[in-house]
């Protein structure tokens, strides 16, 4: 095993400036943040055993009789025993209590179920209002992600046209972007780490919704619970990409010369009026924008692999032919080539 | 970017409520808390080559699959010749280490696949989709092996993962569990890109090799444990299951003292909780369901539980003072 230094540069910085105190240093140097593979790898297994539990107490449940309140009640056990344990300094009880809480959240949606007489729109409702309320208890950050997640997931599925479900994933993406952009003005705030649950939640959702209405709005597949003009509704969430992109770089460029924020948003206009048609593409790039200036690098990192996707997904989109597309591109790229030798011709004079 | 890492911290700090409103205002005025002129900058002649490049290698790649029943033959592989060749004299005449260099050694790399496709359309060779991802690994490796960089040696694993994935997926049915033999093959061959990603490519030049050593654990571990699982009901696949545990202990012992790379080690230890659920599931078959529903949520929920805050603990005590 490696040994590691005992102290680190920003902490230094921090002592040196007299910010922080000795004391403070070490408990800044402590790690209490779980790491993002832990979380991806845990989501799926919490799942999992969520759904056991649901699983084993659901038969019982149906033998016992057809008693309505029983699964409200398990399910109420269950998310109050979790949030009670949530409150434990203890690792292995904070991990504990994801499942048992998301197990305990089904329970009552699927109570919810049996109460309307098999309505599963009322359970979507439930499970939106479950997800509501219980994202303001002190349930661990993992259970939060996946339950806004299904909320997200009923709401669509409860949104009764294509236009409706555009401004939804464009509201979301929009709310993304607003999270990363004012992080420093709410990142010592008291509601910070719901805050960053619902940055980070909200981040992920709008890039895998936008990529996923670009190819829905541009595919020949229907989809059961939406009707509506779906051609319209592709032209709508272009445009609300293209709005979204260029407010972005409007508020990015506040503090820049006046002569350099008119090119940049020259820039910015005409690579969206370019990549009218992918809209996925121009929603993760507003988004790898916003992390950057959010200062994440690792978000960052995740909205450039979306710009690839959503450009494989381009490929595939049946609205414009394979030759328009192309011309499409290409123009793109010689744009930011122009982009970029107009970087290096700066960044080269300012050296003389 | 080591001002944009430790802004990135401070905010964290600040989000965890370990560093006050106060301490937060004082602290920007060392660390910006938002990325200056010159990470912008930076950040653009990073991005820019190579978001140009690829837009407009998939251009091409759009153009050509476009067809052109009227275009001859000929002029069609003079226009994707000539765009290899542009490329390439793009690479060859920029600085070595220049961004630009990379992004063109890039575009020659998905040129050579575009141009490959094009001589499948045209003379419609009936070549599998294997066949067309190998050749073009097989033409592109003197090239990333050049190139030195990151983007290259990524375009070249996907290649190789994917025609070994079309060429095995072709032969037996994975989910049908039919394919004992091609998941192991498939296996042994990720272990082989484990070895190599781990040893090889910083004596190559790509000392950044933990996107590749993750890619090819992720998938070795993910074909072991699905082989693994399935040994436990079906005999056919006991082979994979020996391999499963040969592997296991080196791999842990490896990754665990010698790299510390708790990743790799936190996907191990998922697995095990997977082949052991499987396991718990195969002796309990018999028992009553409510029974053994409780037994495997408790089994997992447990081992779960207990895996992710061993893990948490090793990560804090390993970047306990980065």
């Amino acid at each position: 095993m490696q040994n590691k230094p005992e102290t680190s540069p920003l902490t230094a910085i921090l002592l040196q400036a007299g910010i922080i105190e000795p004391a403070q240093q070490q408990q800044l140097l402590q790690k209490t943040d779980t790491p993002w593979w832990l979380s991806v790898l845990m989501a799926p297994v919490a799942w999992i055993a969520s759904l056991l539990i649901i699983s084993a107490f659901i038969g019982p449940l149906l033998a016992i009789n057809n008693n309505n309140l029983i699964p409200v009640i398990a399910g109420g056990l269950l998310l109050v025993g979790s949030i009670a344990l949530s409150k434990k300094n203890h690792e292995f009880i904070r991990h504990l209590t994801v499942p048992l809480a998301l197990a305990g959240h089904g329970l009552l949606v699927y109570a919810s179920y049996l109460i309307s007489a098999s309505n599963d729109e009322t359970a979507r409702y439930a499970a939106i209002l479950l997800s509501i309320v219980l994202f303001f208890t002190p349930l661990n950050a993992l259970y939060q992600r996946i339950s806004l997640a299904i909320a997200c997931a009923c709401i669509i599925s409860l949104l009764p046209d294509a236009q409706l479900t555009v401004l939804f994933g464009a509201a979301l993406a929009a709310a993304a972007v607003l999270c990363w952009c004012c992080r420093q003005h709410w990142a010592s705030t008291a509601v910070a780490t719901k805050l960053t649950t619902l940055r980070e939640t909200l981040t992920l959702l709008s890039l895998v919704i936008t990529l996923w209405l670009q190819h829905w709005l541009h595919s020949t597949e229907s989809w059961w619970w939406h009707t509506g003009n779906t051609l319209q509704a592709g032209r709508y969430l272009s445009s609300l990409a293209i709005l979204l992109l260029v407010a972005t770089v409007f508020w990015l460029s506040l503090h820049a010369e006046l002569k350099l924020r008119f090119g940049l948003l020259t820039i910015s206009m005409l690579v969206a009026a370019l990549l009218f048609s992918a809209p996925a593409l121009l929603f993760s790039s507003t988004l790898m924008l916003a992390c950057f200036y959010g200062c994440s690098q690792r978000w960052y990192w995740l909205s450039l692999f979306f710009m690839l996707l959503s450009l494989s997904e381009f490929y595939y989109s049946l609205q414009l032919n394979l030759l328009y597309k192309s011309g499409l591109l290409a123009a793109t790229a010689v744009l930011l080539l122009l982009c970029y030798g107009a970087l290096c011709y700066y960044q080269r004079r300012k050296a003389l | 970017m080591t001002n944009l890492q430790h802004a990135n911290q401070l905010l964290k700090w600040a989000e965890q409520h370990k560093l006050g409103s106060s301490a937060l205002q004082q602290s920007a005025q060392h660390i910006p808390l938002q990325p200056t002129a010159t990470d912008w900058q930076f950040q653009a002649s990073r991005l820019l080559p190579f978001a140009a490049i690829l837009l407009l290698t998939s251009a091409v790649i759009f153009f050509f699959a476009y067809n052109w029943p009227l275009l001859h033959y000929s002029s069609k592989f003079a226009l994707a010749g000539a765009a290899i060749i542009l490329s390439a004299i793009v690479a060859l005449f920029s600085p070595r280490q220049h961004r630009l260099h990379q992004a063109a050694m890039l575009a020659t790399c998905i040129l050579t696949g575009a141009m490959l496709a094009l001589v499948g359309q045209t003379y419609q060779t009936g070549a599998d989709i294997w066949q067309l991802f190998t050749a073009w690994a097989a033409l592109i490796t003197p090239l990333v092996l050049l190139a030195r960089g990151r983007a290259c040696y990524l375009l070249w694993f996907l290649l190789l993962e994917l025609s070994m994935w079309r060429y095995l997926d072709g032969n037996a049915l994975f989910w049908q569990l039919e394919g004992q033999h091609s998941l192991l093959i498939m296996a042994i061959a990720n272990l082989l890109l484990l070895v190599f990603s781990t040893f090889a490519l910083p004596v190559l030049g790509v000392t950044a090799n933990k996107l590749f050593i993750w890619l090819s654990a992720l998938l070795l571990l993910a074909l072991l444990t699905i082989g693994a699982i399935a040994a436990i009901w079906q005999s056919g696949y006991q082979p994979n299951l020996l391999l499963y545990l040969l592997l296991n202990g080196p791999m842990a012992y490896w990754y665990f003292y010698r790299q510390r790379d708790l990743l790799i080690i936190a996907l191990q230890l998922f697995s095990a909780i997977a082949v052991g659920t499987a396991l718990l599931a195969r002796v309990l078959d018999a028992t009553d369901t409510f029974v053994s529903t409780n037994l495997l949520a408790i089994f997992v929920i447990g081992c779960s539980a207990a895996a992710a805050s061993w893990l948490k603990r090793q990560y804090q005590e390993q970047h306990h003072a980065e």
